[in-house]
């Protein structure tokens, strides 16, 4: 039961930190992005590129990179960088594990996000700006003032599927890190298929599914998006 | 002239921006191409090389037997079929399905429409964890084979995304076309299936091809249901259990290889079809 109080937190913070970043970063990125036309189609493949690789082929990319020793990435990264003594155990210590699923999830989700907010900008009539632009004002109030509310029904979207994601993000976490630390969706699976605790298992599969539901509406209420 | 400057000096952060940017996006991939061309000796040097070099002398040597020994692996080969039979029969079923639910949904009036509507939305979000135990517990009662139930299962995710862009396209399509048709006497499968499905070909390869991507990329379920047959495996479950034929270490350098093998094909897709695989990603979102 402790474990299963652990993971819920564990997610919950996983799940925090992955979509504020997440957030936070497209928003920028997709406001330049509906700038230049012209770069679109080549960014456009790019950004799918993470969304359009199975998740079970990135993870076990990252997890090379994570290696504990000089030949992982990032730890000849760090070592360049002047951090660590190249043997940083990112996956085994407690706490690195979190923030490499971070990266790792921010990595792969990222461009699907920056993709939905660039069709919600689409939407946003050039008009507006013109008009912003002869009253005088500046970008930055261009942005608070039309850019953000008239995006909010597309952010309100974007996280809701993305904390949903988050919270029942599965695929990472079992590949990666196996039964070194769960997050609720993997002790759910190894409870049902090592542990052979269906009715267990079948419990906290309902206790993440109400998280979900509640998260859901929790944010369809507080954006403030009706249904029409 | 002031003015001026602040614009170039933001043109080139604008470009630095996009170019780290692409190269966070990319870098992973470009790895993993470059551990794959690595034998077991070059991969385990210290500090690891960003292209694939000589232990001896440093100078740049590809390894290219990961990729052969890939295709040697009876496993993988074997989770490429199983993928490709499990992709394209969920493809091909949701379409199906989907398109006479979204047929129905978009051109016929009937009682209980707009719940049904409701419905399929919100199974499009339902978390595939909640129902993973209860359809463990079925296949296994039922005795269902893991190709089938991979199948199956699979539709929950496809068909809802499916029948909800494609019910919207119907929508869209001119209800004068229907009408003549009656008039000339068609029954309404022979307007569905001779004038109205034509119409959506473009919608059938968008929500296709995203069944297929999806289909093909799922890994719970997968994992979950050929855990007692190994046989029936798909692709990237293969990937994260990989184990090499002889070495007893993990074979990273194979496993980047197989890595890079299976995305190759998911690439071409996106290159070819990213306009239409972004118009069908973002169709449910943003008109919500």
């Amino acid at each position: 039961m402790r474990v299963g109080v652990i993971v819920v937190l564990v997610t919950a913070m996983f799940r925090a930190f992955g979509m504020f970043v997440g957030v936070r970063l497209v928003v920028r990125v997709s406001m330049r992005m509906s700038m230049i036309v012209r770069m679109r189609m080549g960014m456009r493949v790019v950004m799918l590129v993470p969304w359009a690789i199975p998740t079970a082929v990135s993870s076990r990319m990252w997890e090379w990179m994570f290696r504990d020793t000089r030949a992982g990435f990032f730890n000849i990264l760090f070592q360049d960088l002047g951090l660590g003594n190249g043997q940083i155990p990112f996956l085994v210590d407690k706490a690195w594990q979190l923030p490499a699923m971070i990266t790792i999830d921010v990595w792969k989700t990222t461009p699907f996000m920056a993709l939905l907010l660039l069709a919600g900008l689409q939407l946003i009539s050039h008009d507006l700006y013109e008009a912003a632009d002869v009253d005088g004002a500046g970008r930055l109030r261009q942005f608070w003032s039309i850019t953000l509310p008239l995006l909010r029904p597309t952010i309100a979207v974007a996280l809701v599927f993305r904390t949903l994601d988050a919270i029942r993000v599965f695929d990472v976490f079992q590949i990666v890190l196996q039964q070194k630390r769960y997050s609720m969706a993997t002790y759910a699976y190894y409870e049902l298929i090592d542990g052979q605790r269906m009715g267990y298992s079948s419990a906290a599969s309902v206790v993440i599914f109400f998280v979900i539901f509640v998260f859901a509406v929790l944010y369809i209420r507080m954006l403030g998006v009706r249904n029409d | 002239m002031t003015e001026q400057r602040t614009n170039w000096i933001g043109r080139i952060l604008f470009w630095l921006v996009i170019i780290v940017i692409a190269i966070y996006l990319l870098f992973p991939f470009y790895w993993a191409i470059n551990s794959s061309l690595k034998s077991e000796a070059q991969l385990q040097m210290t500090p690891g090389t960003y292209l694939p070099r000589n232990p001896a002398d440093g100078s740049i040597d590809l390894f290219f037997r990961n990729y052969t020994a890939v295709f040697q692996n009876q496993r993988f080969i074997t989770g490429l079929k199983n993928s490709v039979i499990v992709a394209v029969s969920t493809t091909a079923l949701s379409l199906l399905i989907g398109s006479f639910g979204a047929f129905a949904l978009g051109k016929l009036r009937f009682r209980g429409k707009q719940p049904s509507l409701y419905l399929i939305l919100s199974m499009t979000m339902f978390p595939q964890v909640a129902v993973l135990t209860g359809l463990y517990a079925v296949i296994r009662t039922l005795n269902l084979d893991a190709i089938p139930s991979m199948i199956l299962s699979y539709l929950l995710f496809t068909l809802p995304f499916t029948t909800w862009v494609m019910t919207s396209f119907f929508e869209g399509l001119p209800t004068e076309l229907m009408q003549s048709a009656q008039v000339d006497g068609a029954t309404p499968f022979q307007t569905f299936y001779k004038i109205l499905l034509p119409l959506t070909m473009p919608a059938l390869v968008t929500t296709g091809l995203l069944a297929f991507i999806n289909a093909w990329n799922e890994y719970l379920f997968a994992l979950t249901f050929t855990t007692i047959e190994p046989n029936a495996r798909t692709v990237p479950v293969a990937i994260a259990l990989f184990t090499g034929q002889v070495s007893f270490q993990e074979p990273f350098g194979e496993i980047m290889a197989a890595a890079i093998v299976v995305t190759i094909p998911l690439l071409l897709l996106v290159l070819i079809f990213q306009q239409r695989i972004v118009a069908g990603l973002t169709a449910g979102a943003v008109k919500g």
